[in-house]
């Protein structure tokens, strides 16, 4: 397989708001759906990625360069050079501090890594939000997510009556 | 905006099944999605092979593996016979042989009495009835129920009950007389195969064997089956 160490082919997004960003193909490949724009020559200038603004682009493209594979071999077997086990440590920790947003710009997140179907983002930014449900009430999940409960009051205790061992 | 909520509720973990219940109690829209047919094939995928629940003692009592309370806690007196594909099969032998396939995450029990009467010793299985059917999303679908017999002067018979008809037929009405000790507990064998029909004999193992679509391979009597797709199976009394 070709790799490419010199002279890397950049590709420049566009956000609804007007700013551009210049990145490498292959950290912008890191994103399924730019991946198929490329691959079916639909990206020959810029790409304008709708329905996410500058700020949550930006820290999009700052994952995607942290996560994109090292050695140059996209999509190919890894490289020997760093131990697989603290390249996938350093990973984690680095999520663990990208992940620590609000509210609002972790669903921004997941919206975006949807739409440009980032597998990695979305499992992170997914299970941020999965820890909060499994760890707190559904008061504090209700508030935390700004979830409207539109259950009436005898509905929910139904539900918790018939279930009461999952509310324990 | 629901996709989204559904992207994230199968991050659920399928080993804390408390948590999807809670997760349901958030808001009438995450119970729909919960509740759905796509959601529970798409977690299905999306988590591969699932957790084990729990098990049903032979006295049909469940004892859970995990945290699960099922909504039914099995069929204390009956016979667990068999489980496949989310549904449990028990039986309780009598003048003929009353049968309860029951879904024990929802309580929902669907209750058989078989044609045959006066049996000594009986095998049983459940398996799903759709066509082509991978399992990620057929609860509450239509079953068959495969069930081989022997009298008291040890003839086989094998029977093949749809819920969709709500009608036994009989695939070996006469049986298949092979001298084998009344007391031998036929096994309901269930493979992969195409749609077959016969009856065969191996040596020392007699067989009577049944195949239909949509079945998968014997399983042990565990609450969420196995998940293979395919279709064959075979009632077996073992000779000498």
């Amino acid at each position: 397989m070709a790799t490419r160490e010199a002279g890397k082919k950049m590709i420049m997004l566009k956000s609804p708001d007007g700013m551009e960003f210049e990145v490498e193909e292959a950290v912008a490949m890191e994103s399924q759906t730019i991946r198929k724009m490329i691959e079916d020559d639909c990206a020959d200038t810029a790409i304008l990625i709708p329905n996410i603004n500058s700020k949550i682009l930006s820290r999009v493209i700052e994952y995607c360069n942290k996560h994109v594979p090292t050695t140059g071999a996209t999509g190919a077997a890894a490289s020997d050079t760093v131990a697989p086990a603290a390249l996938a440590e350093d990973l984690k920790i680095w999520d663990a501090e990208f992940i620590k947003v609000n509210r609002a710009t972790r669903f921004n997140l997941i919206q975006a890594a949807s739409y440009l179907n980032i597998k990695g983002l979305l499992d992170l930014t997914s299970q941020t939000t999965i820890d909060t449900i499994s760890d707190n009430s559904l008061e504090e999940i209700r508030s935390f997510l700004s979830t409207k409960n539109d259950y009436l009051p005898e509905e929910e205790q139904t539900i918790r009556r018939e279930n009461q061992w999952a509310f324990q | 905006m629901d996709e989204l909520v559904e992207e994230v509720l199968l991050r659920l973990p399928p080993d804390d099944p408390a948590s999807l219940f809670r997760a349901s109690a958030v808001c009438k829209p995450w119970r729909i999605i919960l509740a759905g047919p796509r959601f529970r094939r798409r977690y299905r995928e999306f988590h591969g092979t699932p957790p084990i629940l729990g098990l049903f003692q032979q006295g049909g009592r469940f004892v859970p593996a995990s945290a699960l309370v099922p909504a039914h806690p099995g069929l204390p007196s009956w016979v667990a016979m068999d489980c496949r594909h989310g549904r449990a099969l028990f039986a309780h032998l009598g003048i003929t042989l009353e049968l309860v396939v029951l879904d024990p995450v929802t309580g929902h029990q669907h209750r058989v009495t078989s044609s045959y009467h006066y049996p000594v010793t009986v095998g049983a299985a459940v398996l799903c009835a759709a066509q082509g059917c991978d399992h990620h999303g057929c609860q509450g679908g239509h079953f068959h129920l495969a069930f081989v017999s022997t009298d008291q002067v040890g003839t086989i018979s094998a029977w093949l009950y749809s819920s969709e008809t709500a009608e036994w037929s009989a695939l070996l009405q006469h049986g298949l007389h092979c001298g084998v000790p009344t007391w031998y507990t036929p096994h309901i064998n269930v493979q992969e195969a195409d749609r077959r029909q016969g009856v065969s004999h191996d040596g020392g193992r007699r067989h009577a064997g049944i195949c239909c679509r949509g079945g998968c391979r014997k399983s042990n009597p565990l609450v969420n089956g196995d998940r293979t797709r395919g279709s064959h199976w075979m009632g077996e009394t073992q000779g000498n």
